[in-house]
């Protein structure tokens, strides 16, 4: 049986790129996004360890601010670094992709 | 007290575990507890706790706990982890050693001499000197670095209490051997202890100073982690 998840794990770091560069966000909202979107099987703790390399790669950034249910939250916002970093994952995704439809459509 | 960014960090972390539920914390514990100094700097590893209770906190708000959020698998969580962090900084590891030598050089040889002796005037076998280091320099990577890694193993966490109370004693027991000299008779020197007490006490408050160096040097790029602690 093929694996869903380790199919697209590859391609976590990129999804939760642009989940942050739309919007500053945090790891639970990130989450839920993810999840709207077909990652059934992702928790914080699958992002988390991500989001540590991200930031030591300086690819995204973080600050603490109070959220509105009370306890300070970690928000993410993407950097300069980031966004040349998620436009060469898209074109890399691209280019992945069409290799893999054509292989698939027998072209 | 000499305070920085590691100290902010840790007192805020101490004051949020409060908030959160005492299983939560135990969790908490034991993946930071495997984080030693060998494997993260301790500056990361106060950034990592400070998220870790963040997320116990939030997990709190909609009924859930972190074990729910990280899953059952604690140990790949943790390795995960440390495989994301920036590792280890040599320089601290290197500072924590010689800071704990000239510390345990000032109390027990130092301070122990002048209780033994009522005096600052004492033999001292050179012998014995060598074999308390190597006790410290056992004690050290034991703790530092054995110990971490075995934090998450069943059975193991009493492994700690017994470390620090053998390392006592056998830190008590070799300045035996280091002022008697029972089974070094031929290597004993006349030491001054005054000299003994400065230097180890100069030792160790210039080593303190440029542990403190280091981890300002680590926080350097991670101000936004502790900025919102400092107001």
């Amino acid at each position: 049986m093929v694996d869903r998840s380790q199919l697209m794990r590859g391609t976590l770091e990129g999804c939760i790129i642009k989940i942050i560069s739309k919007d500053e966000t945090y790891g639970y909202e990130i989450v839920s996004k993810l999840q709207e979107y077909g990652f059934h099987d992702v928790k914080e703790g699958t992002i988390y360890p991500l989001l540590v390399r991200l930031e030591k790669k300086e690819i995204i950034s973080s600050v603490y601010k109070a959220s509105p249910l009370g306890p300070k939250r970690k928000y993410y916002f993407i950097t300069k670094i980031g966004e040349e970093y998620l436009k060469e994952f898209i074109s890399v995704w691209k280019d992945v992709k069409n290799s893999v439809e054509c292989i698939l459509e027998g072209e | 007290m000499i305070n920085n960014e590691m100290t902010i960090l840790e007192r805020e972390n101490d004051a949020q575990l409060e908030w959160i539920p005492d299983d939560d914390v135990l969790v908490i514990y034991s993946i930071v507890d495997n984080m030693g100094i060998f494997r993260v700097n301790s500056f990361d590893k106060q950034v990592i706790r400070r998220d870790l209770i963040g997320m116990a906190k939030d997990a709190k708000l909609r009924k859930s706990s972190i074990t729910d959020i990280i899953g059952d698998d604690i140990n790949a969580f943790t390795n995960d982890i440390i495989k994301s962090s920036s590792g280890p900084s040599k320089k601290e590891i290197i500072l924590s050693y010689l800071r704990l030598v000239a510390g345990a050089m000032f109390l027990f040889i130092g301070v122990g001499g002048v209780f033994r002796f009522s005096g600052l005037s004492w033999q001292v076998s050179l012998l014995g000197v060598l074999a308390f280091l190597e006790t410290i320099t056992s004690y050290f990577f034991i703790a530092k670095l054995v110990k971490p890694l075995l934090s998450m193993k069943r059975g193991w966490k009493i492994f700690g209490w017994y470390l620090h109370i053998g390392a006592l004693s056998a830190l008590i027991g070799s300045s035996d051997v280091i002022f008697e000299g029972r089974y070094f008779a031929n290597a004993k020197v006349l030491v001054h202890g005054g000299y003994v007490l400065i230097i180890a006490g100069i030792a160790y408050i210039v080593l303190a100073y440029l542990y403190k160096k280091t981890i300002g040097e680590l926080a350097r790029n991670q101000s936004n982690c502790f900025d919102d602690l400092k107001n």
